[in-house]
């Protein structure tokens, strides 16, 4: 039988224990009426973002397996995989996404080669400099349709290209012709979008531990060393980051591509951006539309889990 | 014992919980708001509501619109698109069987593709479209059903500047091979001989048919339109001319993204002694505003292929119809019969656009019609007019055009011949109208 002193012993630890169960029912009541704001609090973006992102993206998926077209008369009717093989077969629908790849990789990896190359410019030599900072981050705030419209003007046959050109005695070149369409609009999208990663890259350069490079520095590295052995492995979220959005929004490109060329001439620079377009918004043709944008969907998804894996997971 | 509250005895919270979950219910309540409210700059919807498609057509219609209502008291909500945006628009709310819109203004082109979605005009009588030309009706109409009423009807031809041609000492090209010569014969330094719209659009096709109208071919589908009729040697012979012209360098090298605008532009500046525009832009090409050449364009009869007579043309153009859906239709069917009573019997007030487009025997007498169309032209524009023919009405129309104008810009390209081109369209557009 516990004597009295044990029984206080128990007495004390009953109540510690209530104490402790209370503590942490008050801890709960205190975290759920906390975690009950937080989530009243992230309804509305939930809301948006399901009703905004995941409803369409299933929607779109679904009416890809369906021949609808609103201009026909005739009721939409499922087909299963039928687009999606139209798509394959189709060469010039299969020429969209062959140029489409063609104009990713040149894209960006033009922007990624000149945006490191003035982010270290500006790291090294102008990084005072803000009116300098100013201007090279221009291109990035205009609008893809202001873009589009003056490049078009720049670029036309009897456009301010030629005219510089002629004077310098050079023969006027067809910058929006068959051979160089493709190349003018990676050429307009690297102008729009260097600052971006020049952006990026330059705030994650002002990032790295000035006593890492002092040491690299008194250790005898050079500034290639230096750039290749511990610039570029400690900054690589950063270019993951840059990559990878810089990937996406290309893959997506519309407005300054349908401002210069259409597409054209031909198919000179159908990209899928633009042949959804067209499939869906002049042709309502919404089965085949949501066809290819479903493949823009899994070209963008594998291309973002290549970078993944490619770059390091973990330096997210 | 603490028995679960934070606050030590005495401290009030500043902020009650009860406040904070109203917050957070405002705050989604606003979003959700904010997402559901549509935010325009359309105004107020009266009672009847149509579209129109930005620019002279609108400028145009606005004043009529305006009129109907003050004599009415019917008030009209006309919202502006460019022409595209109109079509996308028009065909969404159609196929959502919507009420939003009461009065449909379309393209002949796309009546096969929304006339289950309209009224049939049955309504309308001989009587009230007596004095039309009969291919302005027959354009809305299929299977002899009325879909909607004429309105800004026209057809295209050749534009020339007198002025060029009188200096080199030439005359307006009457035939396919005088008209390739011409070309290259005006083609000098900054100038070229002829524009044409190249772009791979409709305005290409329906071009490019009027060639080949006049280089005999029958037609661009077959009688019952189930199949391709374009691939003969009216066909042929008129693409090979336009590759001709093109490849001679008579063009601009970006000719081959032009559309109307742009064709228009290159006559504006003086760039081209010859182009090929629509029928209405005599007016545009008229004013001192648009040009410095203004007064020096003229219009010429289409030159035919050898062994061709007569000359052929294509009409196309808006017309007004009513929506099976709207909750107006008395009051549209009156908006309706108002229009088509100021392009029937245009007054000497009428719009240049609605004097620019005449499509009936009022508007080709009507004297602001010759003060337009000077020297004799009034004479060929009712010529044109009353010899031209319609396009098919297919709801493949829009493949079609799109099959054709793909596969002949790559002749254009130096991608594949002629033949190539139109064989493989004819392949494409027979598969097409198999599906309907």
């Amino acid at each position: 039988m516990a004597n009295g002193r044990d029984q206080q012993t128990i007495a004390r630890r009953g109540l510690g224990e209530a104490e402790t169960s209370i503590e942490a029912f008050a801890n709960h009541r205190r975290y759920s009426s906390k975690s009950l704001l937080g989530h009243a609090m992230l309804a509305a973006p939930v809301v948006l973002v399901v009703g905004l992102l995941v409803v369409p993206t299933v929607y779109t998926i679904w009416v890809s397996f369906y021949s609808w077209s609103m201009i026909s008369g005739a009721e939409p009717s499922f087909i299963g995989l039928g687009n999606y093989i139209d798509v394959l077969s189709d060469a010039s629908l299969r020429g969209s996404v062959g140029r489409t790849m063609i104009f990713v990789v040149a894209s960006v990896g033009l922007q990624f080669v000149v945006g490191f190359g003035l982010a270290l410019l500006l790291y090294h030599s102008f990084g005072r400099l803000k009116a300098i900072q100013t201007v090279l981050l221009l291109p990035m705030m205009v609008s893809d349709v202001v873009v589009g419209l003056s490049w078009r003007l720049i670029l036309q046959y009897d456009g301010l290209a030629n005219w510089t050109l002629q004077l310098a005695g050079i023969p006027p070149v067809y910058w929006l012709g068959e051979d160089l369409a493709l190349a003018s609009i990676i050429l307009v999208d690297c102008w729009q979008n260097v600052p971006f990663v020049t952006l990026i890259i330059y705030a994650a350069l002002q990032s790295l531990p000035e006593d890492v490079m002092d040491a690299s520095r008194v250790d005898g590295a050079s500034w290639w060393a230096r750039l290749i052995h511990i610039v570029i492995p400690m900054i690589k979220p950063a270019i993951l980051v840059v990559l990878l959005f810089r990937t996406v929004f290309s893959l997506r490109s519309f407005g300054t591509v349908w401002v210069l060329t259409q597409g054209g001439p031909g198919d000179a620079s159908t990209l899928i951006s633009i042949e959804t377009y067209r499939q869906a918004f002049r042709d309502f043709n919404l089965g085949l539309g949501s066809t290819m944008s479903v493949f823009l969907l899994l070209i963008g998804l594998i291309i973002t889990f290549a970078y993944m894996r490619w770059l390091n997971r973990e330096a997210l | 014992m603490n028995c679960g509250y934070t606050r030590q005895r005495g401290e009030r919270s500043r902020h009650p919980r009860f406040l904070r979950a109203a917050l957070a219910a405002a705050m989604t309540a606003t979003v959700l708001a904010g997402c559901a409210s549509a935010s325009t700059d359309e105004p107020e919807p009266g009672p009847l509501t149509m579209l129109l498609p930005a620019g002279t057509v609108a400028d145009s219609m606005q004043p009529i619109v305006d009129e109907f209502s003050e004599s009415t008291g019917i008030d009209v909500n006309a919202i502006v698109l460019p022409v595209n945006d109109m079509r996308s628009r028009q065909v969404l709310s159609l196929n959502q069987k919507s009420s939003e819109l009461d009065v449909i203004m379309l393209d002949d082109s796309w009546v096969a593709e929304v006339r289950n979605h309209l009224l049939p005009l049955d309504m309308i009588t001989e009587s009230d479209l007596d004095g039309y030309l009969p291919s302005v009706v027959e354009a809305f109409k299929t299977d002899g059903t009325l879909w909607a009423l004429p309105s800004y009807m026209s057809t295209r031809t050749i534009f020339y500047r007198t002025d060029i041609l009188e200096e080199a000492g030439l005359e307006p090209p009457r035939t396919f091979d005088e008209l390739r010569a011409t070309a290259k014969a005006l083609t000098t330094g900054p100038q070229y001989g002829f524009v044409f719209p190249l772009g791979n659009s409709e305005t290409y096709v329906n071009s490019w048919a009027t060639f080949a109208y006049n280089a005999g071919m029958e037609g661009l589908l077959n009688d019952s339109n189930t199949e391709a009729a374009f691939n003969d040697e009216g066909g042929l012979a008129a693409l090979e001319l336009l590759d001709g012209i093109f490849k001679d360098g008579s063009m601009p090298p970006d000719s081959i993204q032009y559309g109307m605008e742009q064709v228009a532009t290159a006559m504006y500046e003086g760039q081209a002694a010859m182009g090929m525009l629509s029928t209405p832009f005599v007016e545009r090409l008229s004013d001192p505003a648009n040009t410095q050449f203004a007064g020096k364009f003229r219009m010429m009869p289409m030159p035919q292929a050898e062994g061709v007579t007569g000359d052929s043309y294509i009409t196309a153009g808006f017309g007004f119809s009513l929506s099976k859906y709207g909750e107006h239709q008395d009051e549209a069917l009156e908006l309706l019969r108002f229009i088509n009573e100021k392009f029937l019997h245009p007054g000497p007030d009428a719009d240049a656009s609605v004097i620019t487009n005449p499509a009936s025997e009022d508007a080709f007498a009507s004297p602001a019609l010759a003060e337009v169309f000077v020297d004799g032209q009034d004479e060929l524009i009712e010529h044109m007019m009353t010899e031209a023919t319609t396009r098919p009405h297919v709801s493949q129309w829009g493949e079609i055009v799109t099959v054709l104008g793909t596969e002949m810009q790559k002749v254009f390209l130096g991608q594949q011949s002629a033949k190539d081109a139109l064989t493989k369209s004819e392949e494409q557009v027979n598969e097409a109208l198999s599906k309907d």
